[in-house]
């Protein structure tokens, strides 16, 4: 035996480490635990790809209806000053929004509805999936400020 | 890197299955029992036609279950046995360990792409589950011990012994890796026998490249000691 220190002895593998037996069983079946933990298989890449596309489709909508309701100084200007109001005095004014506005609004809700849906069926296979964790916070964000819009009234 | 942990003496990939399986006894006896009881052992993946088990694969990518029990059923002596490694003996955590592999397999099998064999695919999946899990609770903190707790080494090496033991040289062996300390013999264990390169070990426990390298040297030096 080499019993130099760091010698050359002591960088070759242990004789018989690859003739050990590695396998070894359990005591009892584990495979029912195990199939009660299997989540029924559904196509992932379906559904993930539907997530993505719903999740572009929302970002897309919902900047360009934001975007129009910025620009569109009518509206900014009766949403504005809606704003400053009473509450009770608000809700009188309601019916004199933009209804295309509201109708934008609502419709683009719904759709991130549906997508951070899709998002969470996506993760739910996929949980460890960073970009689609990212998507779903990004539209959760996108309907909170929808839903502003929404409980303001414009 | 070893042969047999590149595959090249063995189809079945990193340390693949040698033979008929039998209990594992260098840590602490456990498998002592042979593993008897409800588990069916099944035709090693070394002599399984490799088409068979990539139709196995294909199914239980798809969803089929009874396609992954199969693989479950091949694949179980390998994957527990390298847990109960890992786990120290620890039967009770090897099984649960061995569960949440196969679970985390069957999630992450769509994405398996076939670039290397199911049997190295599951033995990766399993070592960083293992691993990943002590990095979390911290188990890896004692990589500095010293031969620690030599009454503890004993009483495991002591309880290797068994009169039907015929493999003297064997026994030895099994009763020096339980003698060395944790963090030694685990660097020992991934590098010598499972075929994991200092780089991949660092990664998977936590530790700097420098000490794994460490603990190898000192792991085999107190081996070639004990066994002198």
């Amino acid at each position: 035996m080499n019993r130099e220190a760091g010698g050359r002895g002591d960088e070759a593998p242990i004789p018989g480490l690859d003739g050990l037996e590695l396998d070894a069983l359990p005591q009892r079946d584990l495979w029912p635990d195990i199939e009660a933990r299997l989540r029924p298989r559904r196509p992932l890449r379906r559904s993930g790809w539907i997530g993505y596309a719903a999740a572009a489709s929302v970002a897309a909508l919902v900047g360009i209806g934001l975007w129009e309701q910025r620009q569109d100084p009518v509206a900014g200007g009766v949403a504005q000053e809606t704003a400053a109001l009473p509450r009770a005095e608000r809700a009188t004014l309601m019916p004199y929004a933009p209804r295309e506005s509201r109708a934008l609004v609502k419709a683009n809700l719904k759709i991130v509805d549906d997508a951070e849906s899709q998002l969470r069926h996506a993760l739910e296979l996929d949980p460890e999936s960073e970009s689609l964790r990212r998507l779903l916070v990004s539209a959760q964000r996108q309907r909170r400020d929808l839903q502003r819009l929404v409980a303001q009234g414009t | 890197m070893s042969a047999r942990a590149m595959g090249h003496s063995n189809p079945g990939g990193r340390g693949g299955v040698k033979g008929p399986m039998t209990a594992i006894t260098w840590m602490t006896g456990l498998g002592r029992e042979g593993g008897a009881g409800v588990q069916q052992a099944t035709v090693p993946a070394a002599t399984r036609p490799a088409d068979e088990e990539s139709d196995w694969v294909r199914r239980a990518s798809a969803g089929d279950a009874r396609a992954f029990e199969r693989l479950y059923r091949a694949h179980l002596g390998r994957i527990f046995g390298l847990c109960l490694r890992l786990c120290d003996g620890d039967r009770a955590r090897a099984e649960q360990h061995t569960q949440d592999a196969f679970v985390r397999a069957w999630e992450k099998l769509p994405g398996f792409r076939g670039d290397s064999q199911f049997s190295t695919w599951m033995h990766r999946l399993t070592v960083n589950l293992v691993l990943g899990e002590h990095r979390l609770l911290k188990r890896w903190v004692t990589f500095e011990e010293d031969s620690g707790g030599d009454d503890e080494a004993a009483a495991l090496a002591g309880r290797i012994e068994h009169p039907q033991d015929r493999a003297a040289e064997r026994m030895d062996l099994e009763r020096a890796l339980a003698r060395l300390p944790k963090g030694a013999r685990t660097v020992l264990m991934l590098h010598d026998i499972e075929g994991y390169q200092h780089e991949e070990i660092a990664a998977l426990t936590g530790i700097a490249v420098g000490t794994s390298k460490a603990q190898l040297h000192r792991a085999r030096r107190l081996m070639r000691e004990w066994l002198s």
